[in-house]
């Protein structure tokens, strides 16, 4: 028995050391760096060729579902993480804790290809903090043979017309957004009677729902058992594949804008690294490649001439640029202010 | 009588429909030619051919499998040894440890992950692959511990005082007399031991946190661009697999009770 007992202590102090060891190094000394993206979100060959052409840096990337779990682990103390891609209100928010690293732009060969699009980041409009790597909008998926008609405006998800084809978001700010913007208000408002007005003409437009969803209605809109949905670009776009019958646009009344954005925080140990792998990141081939692979939108022109010219032609993916102008990003909103908009979406669902 | 034997082969039959049509549907969908989960559009392999190009998803693979098969090796040589004590212990202390072994197996998954993560957290050890198995390893241990414990109860005492008498040293004695009839428990408890760390989920994301990634939580982060359908391809392989590995098991006891000869009602 004692042998037993020798040989169990021998593994636990065996594994001890391995615990320890550094973790931004690999055994044959190349620099690690921690990437944590969304999943399934980056081409699966960009990764290789990065290592490729940097033999001293490895790439170790993990993906999480939501902004909200990539704040958690990338701002948990010890964290080992080194570059994010938080959507827009996370980097607002993670630029006021400050715990972002200000990016050289002086050491990024493909900055410039950014740049045109970056002024329009209202979040971070010198792109010091971050570099954009998707965008996409919120707006409106119909489909054209149950409508009959084109629609250009968020009017018909509250028209009696379509009673029982139209579906909804169930997401806070999405669906209080859309409300906000079809009464003409802005969706970061901070006026409760301006959410009132929103939570009232969401539970006017009730009875003529089919059902609230999230992921589930791109299947309802592709199998058409529904017209109309609001849906992210992205989504969107994945279901116009399957259906021709499918349309997506941005109402003229103007709806949510969002961007993904490269983000190097100020923890990390392989600053320099992380920098190349951004600015690899940005090169117009590689950001033609992952476009492609994800189907959203990227910031740059240079990479949209080399994506296939068919998703160029998908509105989803590629909107007029004049549609995209009266749009507008969410903003971090203060814990409070967030729950009036909590209590104003309760306030449609239990109705 | 007829209509007895129908009504029992109907109801094996729905049983068996509603456990294995999920699976049905993710391994003909595994085949789909377009992305789309719903709609059938044609016979490929491409999702195969993605799957075996994507790193990502191969290095998933690894962690959950490596760390499946050392957790639950490691777990079934901690598990048995403590059950073998715990055994011997007299029946007070044996009941008090009995509880505390319990806990952790009664205790929401969220609770052990989270408190983990605080204790790698203070001790400051950078999480990742190791502080994932080891987290593994622990909650496998109580699931060996109780496959193992009726079994030792249900062993006559008497063989391994019989062994000593007869001039086994304690170890040859435990090697010999207890382990070959404990031996179907320490399986059960190894096999369980690994189904529970092949698809945890909850501890898994707490311990790694970003520096390693497993299936499950590999997979949960698509859930904002959508189940890519490589993940059924995978999923396809696996449970292929599986069933292969269980049917070989399954014939290799049948053929060995085939050889024993039949000794009516005893045991």
């Amino acid at each position: 028995m004692k042998k037993f007992f020798c040989v169990l202590l021998a593994g636990l102090l065996l594994t001890v050391p391995l615990c320890g060891c550094a973790a931004n190094e690999t055994a044959d000394g190349r620099t690690v760096v921690h990437f944590l993206n969304w999943g399934d979100y980056i081409d699966p060959t960009v990764i290789p060729l990065f290592e490729e052409e940097n033999p001293d840096i490895k790439i170790n990337i993990t993906t999480v579902p939501s902004n909200e779990e990539m704040y958690v682990i990338a701002t948990t103390e010890g964290t080992q993480i080194d570059i994010i891609v938080p959507s827009e209100y996370m980097i607002q928010r993670l630029m006021l804790e400050d715990r972002l690293a200000e990016l050289d732009h002086s050491k990024m060969e493909n900055y410039k290809y950014v740049e045109d699009f970056v002024k329009t980041c209202t979040y971070d409009p010198t792109g010091q903090y971050s570099v954009p790597y998707t965008w996409g909008t919120f707006g409106l998926l119909y489909n054209i043979e149950m409508t009959g008609e084109e629609i250009d405006s968020w009017d018909a998800l509250f028209d009696p017309k379509y009673e029982n084809q139209i579906l909804m978001y169930d997401s806070i700010r999405d669906s209080v957004g859309l409300a906000l913007i079809e009464l003409g208000y802005s969706i970061n408002t901070k006026n409760q009677q301006e959410l009132d007005e929103a939570a009232e003409l969401l539970i006017e437009q009730k009875p003529l729902v089919l059902a609230y969803g999230t992921d589930d209605l791109r299947m309802t809109m592709i199998n058409g058992s529904a017209a109309l949905a609001p849906l992210y670009a992205g989504d969107a776009a994945y279901c116009m594949m399957d259906n021709p019958d499918l349309r997506y646009v941005i109402p003229r009344e103007g709806a949510n804008i969002f961007v993904d954005g490269m983000c190097i925080l100020n923890t990390t140990d392989v600053y320099d690294a992380a920098l190349r792998f951004i600015d690899f990141m940005m090169r117009p081939d590689i950001a033609a490649l992952n476009a492609e692979y994800n189907c959203y939108s990227t910031p740059e022109d240079a990479a949209l001439e080399l994506v296939d010219p068919e998703l160029l032609e998908n509105t989803a993916f590629n909107p007029p640029k004049e549609d995209t102008e009266n749009c507008e990003y969410y903003e971090h909103l203060e814990k409070n202010i967030l729950r009036m908009y909590e209590d104003a979406w309760m306030k449609v669902k239990i109705a | 009588m007829k209509v007895k034997l129908f009504l029992k082969r109907f109801y094996l039959a729905v049983i068996l429909i509603f456990m294995y049509l999920p699976i049905g549907a993710l391994i003909v969908f595994s085949f789909n030619e377009s992305k789309s989960m719903a709609k059938w559009t044609g016979f490929s392999l491409h999702w195969y051919e993605q799957l075996l190009q994507d790193p990502s998803i191969a290095e998933a693979v690894w962690v959950t499998v490596s760390i499946a098969m050392i957790a639950s090796l490691a777990a079934t040589f901690i598990g048995t040894l403590a059950a073998v004590g715990m055994d011997n212990f007299r029946k007070k202390s044996k009941n008090i440890m009995v509880n505390f072994t319990y806990i952790p197996m009664v205790n929401a998954e969220i609770v052990t992950g989270i408190s983990l993560l605080l204790l790698f957290i203070f001790f400051n050890i950078p999480r990742g692959y190791w502080t994932m198995l080891l987290a593994h390893i622990t909650f496998d241990i109580p699931f060996v511990i109780f496959s193992v414990l009726p079994k030792l109860r249900q062993m006559d005492p008497g063989t391994y005082e019989a062994a000593l008498d007869m001039g086994a040293r304690p170890a040859y004695a435990v090697r010999k007399v207890i382990l070959p009839q404990i031996a179907p428990g320490i399986v059960t408890g190894f096999l369980l031991a690994f189904t529970m760390s092949f698809d945890d989920f909850m501890i898994s994301f707490f311990t790694s946190q970003g520096a390693t990634q497993n299936l499950s939580t590999y997979i949960y982060s698509m859930a904002r661009v959508g189940i890519n359908p490589m993940i059924n391809a995978l999923s396809a392989i696996m449970f292929i697999v599986v069933i292969m590995l269980l049917l070989v098991i399954n014939l290799r006891s049948v053929k060995r009770t085939k050889k024993m000869p039949r000794v009516g009602s005893f045991r």
